[in-house]
């Protein structure tokens, strides 16, 4: 159901709820939102002031209705929203809406917080489908900071009920929520999803958001509304600053901006509405001029356009990468953590991701790959994979609006994948092959993007949202594709004014020198109207053939970025070429090893190993080099004469060295090294990772390979995981006294499952003695002493 | 409210609470991390006047006594902070480790600064203020979290949000209860003895005090 937004007034939503209820003299301490059970008579008579006052669509009183907010109150989520729905109701003819209220949850989402995207979603769900069962008209969500809640909740109320949904968000003065969310990537995600309107309400009045509403309203194409706080509230009597005539005033610049609906959030009162309604009177809506379709997607707090060229980094893809791929295999999702945050730092404005690799449960690998990577980096992402329950699992728990990759011309594609496409608002590579394959020529590759379009625009996806992909092909096998792939670029840019991908590096497989095929060919395409290249970041090569690019198309203004990037080239040269001069002759020792380590010197270390592989095996560098330099360290730090944070640069160094060795077995299908498996956790309730972080790295360098849970980790994840790798040590880590229990209970459930399985502890609030009271075998005052539980575990 | 930062993190704070004792191979990338740690903080702060109620433990009431009213005040540095820390994890743990360090100490700077400010809030007939008092220290419970935030409205006003167990998130945040009288207060902080941590505080351990 859509909601029937009159275009030929500007609806008035109500005021605010909380200020009513004080001056009726409910004080601090008491849950609002119970009152519509225990005393709905007020409630129903606060709402009929804002009916009689000329509100056409009411709130309910669910704000803070949610599983967590009525905990200890002695009711139920859907009691409470039952009972709101009915006193709003009672108070409303037939010519005002009710609108079943969701806010937010109280708890912040992962990664920042502890609460799941699904327990959120059903949080929402069951205020939502009891708002609809008791007879809301439709649904609002409001003052949302954070864009991952406001896409649980909107597929939770488009889910599980058929009401129109409004949504509004709430920001600074820096057009930023506390989360860092901004007006573009509420838009994308929202526009996306098929939201009703969208809107901004609370934190600031009406002078301090409009210039927010105005960079809204030229965004979106969406009916728009806004719902000030009455001014800023003095911080000693909580009286807000604007009185109802100033509210009023200042509400009727909004009239021009084309706003479809006006209402006052707290500090507001049906004296606000009464004036709002007279200021009104005899005002129609203003039409906005709708603002050019772009090709957007966003992260939660990062949103990409693509109107200058758009580097998508290719190298989190395993196939024929043998360290990626048995990363992946091995649950080492650090590794991919770690692609994803060096491709963002390497300049990458998109991440692809994709966990194709043979035999995999790729439904489930793909969103915790989602998952991971998009706690440590807010760069957009591209879920590439055929598989639509994967690309619907991994698009469900994204947080933002995402690329799919891709959709193509066969049937079968088609109709798996647009619908999920559609669903989840994301955008997708339009792939111009179909079922007898990649056509030869431009125009054959041409009819299947415009196949592709149609049936898009058929499932609701718009033209904008699809970025066609005409498919690069080994110019070595063909020598005159590379021309046709150029005109299908051309063509589809130009005749159906779609976006435009390549995967450029496809172009030279088999010949020399592919660097400079590569980046010829992308400068080709580029001029051909290419706006995004699937590439390494890391290419810089690439990376200078876009800027220069761009400067020569007179997209970089002012030629800024080109400048920026290479002003210092000249500079950074001279004084590398002056550092090398002056490097240790010790490279491929021993005390080179050491020395490199002590410094907290990753690029050192590597140089270091890569010296010793020339005349040792990876076992030799690892068992006479590499462990006993650490060893060293690790000496020097228990004597108390090296410190944390120079042993821990040197664990960071060494991890560099180790990585060299991993990376030469991968790729040579030798077995790794790897001493045994432990799975290291934060447990269920507390949330302090570093010392758990700082014993993961610690230990990955002694050879062992560390399984990391993460933080607020449930005790049967981690039964689940030692008993799906027969794992024989289980790492605890706790910080807070209140969450030792949570520990105990770990302990006990590991032990349930593998008496055989060691526990060792460690946290700021354990001992000895309390460790062996709740059933741990080691307890671990600092890292070491964990290498030492762990040595004396795996008999190393 | 928006609170402005130090322009330096307390070095000698950063590197005893990174257990270090000189700066040795540590001076740029601390300077990396403070950039960095002020470049991604949206510190901000609220607080309000409370009537004085019934709260659990000795320690709150010696604090409190001789006192009129109280401020409940929150502040924090914001979630840019702890995905820093994240993101920084994920490829060089010894930098996340500085970031993490760093944070806490600039986030006590934070809540120094904030609170020096609430002098000039306090009323005329009652001019005199306590120090900070936070729950989960001494012998006030963790769980007093959950109702100071509520009525500061936290999450509405600065983004601090508490989770089922009672801890801050955004990570670096800090709440506390502040005395006010119209006589001047010391406030009180709790001692060992009547500290919930007395068995198992690290500090103790090594003969040291958090006070």
């Amino acid at each position: 159901m859509t909601l029937a937004i009159n275009k030929n007034k500007i609806m008035l939503l109500d005021g605010g709820m909380g200020t009513m209820l004080q001056k009726h003299g409910v004080g601090p301490g008491t849950v609002p939102e119970v009152l519509s059970i225990e005393q709905p008579e007020l409630i129903t008579a606060i709402h009929r002031e804002y009916v009689e006052a000329g509100a056409d669509i009411i709130y309910t009183n669910t704000f803070g209705v949610n599983k967590f907010k009525m905990e200890g109150t002695g009711y139920t989520a859907g009691q409470a929203a039952d009972a709101a729905v009915k006193a709003a109701k009672a108070a409303c003819g037939e010519n005002t809406l009710v609108a079943i209220d969701l806010g937010p949850t109280g708890k912040l989402l992962e990664p920042m917080g502890t609460l799941s995207f699904e327990d959120a979603y059903s949080c929402f769900a069951e205020v939502a489908a009891q708002g609809e069962k008791s007879g809301a008209d439709l649904a609002v969500i409001e003052t949302m900071t954070d864009l991952y809640e406001v896409k649980a909740a909107v597929l939770a109320v488009k889910e599980k009920t058929s009401l129109p949904v409004i949504v509004s968000m709430t920001f600074g003065e820096d057009g930023r929520t506390f989360t860092g969310c901004g007006i573009e990537e509420m838009t994308a995600l929202l526009e996306g999803l098929h939201a009703d309107a969208i809107g901004i309400n609370c934190s600031l009045g009406p002078d301090e958001i409009f210039p927010l509403a105005e960079k809204l309203c030229a965004e979106t194409v969406l009916p728009v509304f806004i719902k000030p706080n009455a001014g800023l509230p003095d911080p000693q009597t909580g009286e807000y600053a604007i009185n109802a005539e100033e509210f009023s005033a200042a509400m009727e610049k909004y009239i021009d901006l084309g706003v479809s609906m006006i209402g006052g959030c707290c500090g507001t009162s049906p004296e606000y509405t009464k004036n709002m309604k007279a200021m009104l009177a005899g005002k129609s809506p203003v039409k906005r001029t709708a603002p050019e379709p772009k090709t957007i997607v966003c992260s939660a707090t990062r949103s990409v356009t693509f109107d200058r060229t758009v580097i998508i980094g290719e190298r989190m893809n395993p196939t024929g990468k043998p360290r990626l791929k048995e990363a992946i295999l091995n649950g080492d999702y650090g590794y991919v953590m770690k692609l994803a945050v060096l491709q963002a730092e390497q300049g990458a404005d998109i991440l692809d991701v994709n966990a194709g690799i043979p035999g995999i449960d790729e439904a489930k690998v793909l969103p915790e790959l989602i998952r991971k990577i998009q706690s440590v980096t807010d760069v957009p992402l591209q879920i590439d994979s055929g598989n639509p329950e994967a690309i619907e699992a991994a698009l469900r728990i994204y947080n933002g609006k995402a690329i799919v990759n891709s959709v193509n011309g066969t049937e079968k594609s088609l109709a798996a994948i647009l619908p999920i496409v559609r669903h989840y608002g994301a955008a997708a590579v339009a792939l111009t092959l179909d079922d007898s394959g990649i056509p030869p020529t431009a125009e054959g590759r041409f009819t299947v993007a415009e196949k592709i379009v149609e049936r898009a625009g058929k499932a609701g996806i718009k033209p904008c949202d699809l970025i066609a992909d005409c498919l690069t092909l080994t110019v070595s096998a063909e020598q005159k594709a590379a021309g046709e792939t150029l005109r299908a670029v051309r063509l589809v840019k130009e005749k159906l004014g779609l976006r435009t991908v390549l995967g450029v590096s496809n172009i030279s497989f088999g010949l020399p020198n592919r660097p400079l095929v590569n980046r010829t060919f992308l400068t080709m395409a580029l001029a051909n109207g290419l706006d995004s290249a699937i590439m390494d970041p890391g290419d810089e090569g690439m990376k200078g053939a876009v800027l220069a690019y761009e400067l020569l198309a007179a997209k970089d203004k002012n030629a800024e970025d080109y400048i920026k990037a290479y002003q210092d080239t000249a500079a950074e040269e001279k004084k590398e070429s002056s550092a090398g001069s002056s490097a240790a002759d010790d490279t491929g020792t021993f005390e080179g090893v050491f020395g490199s380590l002590k410094r907290g010197l990753g690029a050192e270390t590597e140089a270091n190993v890569n010296a010793l592989l020339e005349t040792n095996d990876e076992i030799t560098v690892i068992n006479e080099y590499l462990v006993p330099a650490l060893d060293r360290i690790g000496k020097a730090f228990e004597a108390g004469t090296l410190y944390l944070p120079q042993m821990m640069q040197a664990a960071v160094a060494a991890q560099a060295g180790f990585e060299v060795i991993k990376k030469r077995l991968a790729g040579s299908g030798k077995e790794r090294v790897s001493k045994g498996d432990i799975v290291v956790a934060t447990v269920k309730g507390d949330i302090h990772d570093i010392g758990k972080n700082i014993v993961r790295t610690i230990m990955e360098n002694y050879g062992y390979n560390v399984i990391d849970m993460g933080r607020d980790v449930d005790p049967a994840v981690i039964v689940e995981a030692v008993r799906e790798r027969n794992v024989k040590l289980v790492g605890l880590s706790a910080l807070m006294t209140t969450t030792l229990g949570s520990m105990k209970e770990t302990i006990d459930a590991v032990k349930a499952t593998d008496p055989e399985c060691r526990v060792m502890v460690g946290g700021a609030v354990l001992t000895e003695e309390y460790a062996h009271e709740i059933g741990a075998d080691y307890y671990c005052a600092d890292a070491m002493r964990s290498v030492e539980a762990a040595n004396q575990v795996f008999g190393a | 409210m928006i609170i402005e930062l130090p322009a330096e993190i307390d070095r000698d704070a950063w590197l005893g609470r990174l257990g270090a004792r000189d700066y040795e191979g540590l001076g740029d990338r601390l300077a990396k991390a403070e950039a960095e740690l002020l470049r991604a903080s949206g510190p901000r702060g609220t607080f309000t006047f409370s009537d004085i109620y019934e709260m659990p433990g000795t320690a709150i009431k010696k604090h409190l006594a001789g006192c009129r009213k109280m401020i409940l005040m929150g502040v924090t540095l914001g979630p840019g902070v702890d995905a820093a820390i994240r993101s920084a994890a994920a490829v060089d743990m010894a930098y996340s480790l500085f970031l993490d360090s760093g944070a806490s100490i600039l986030i006590e700077q934070a809540a120094d600064i904030f609170t020096a400010k609430l002098r000039d809030e306090l009323p005329a007939d009652m001019p005199y203020m306590t120090g900070r008092y936070s729950p989960g220290y001494g012998d006030l419970p963790l769980e007093m979290q959950d109702g100071l935030a509520a009525r500061i409205d936290a999450q509405r006003r600065i983004g601090l949000t508490i989770s089922e167990t009672h801890l801050m998130i955004p990570r670096k945040s800090i709440t506390a209860i502040i005395g006010v009288s119209d006589r001047p207060v010391k406030g009180y902080l709790a001692v060992c003895s009547e500290c919930t941590l007395r068995d198992k505080c690290e500090l103790r351990k090594t003969g040291r005090t958090c006070g």
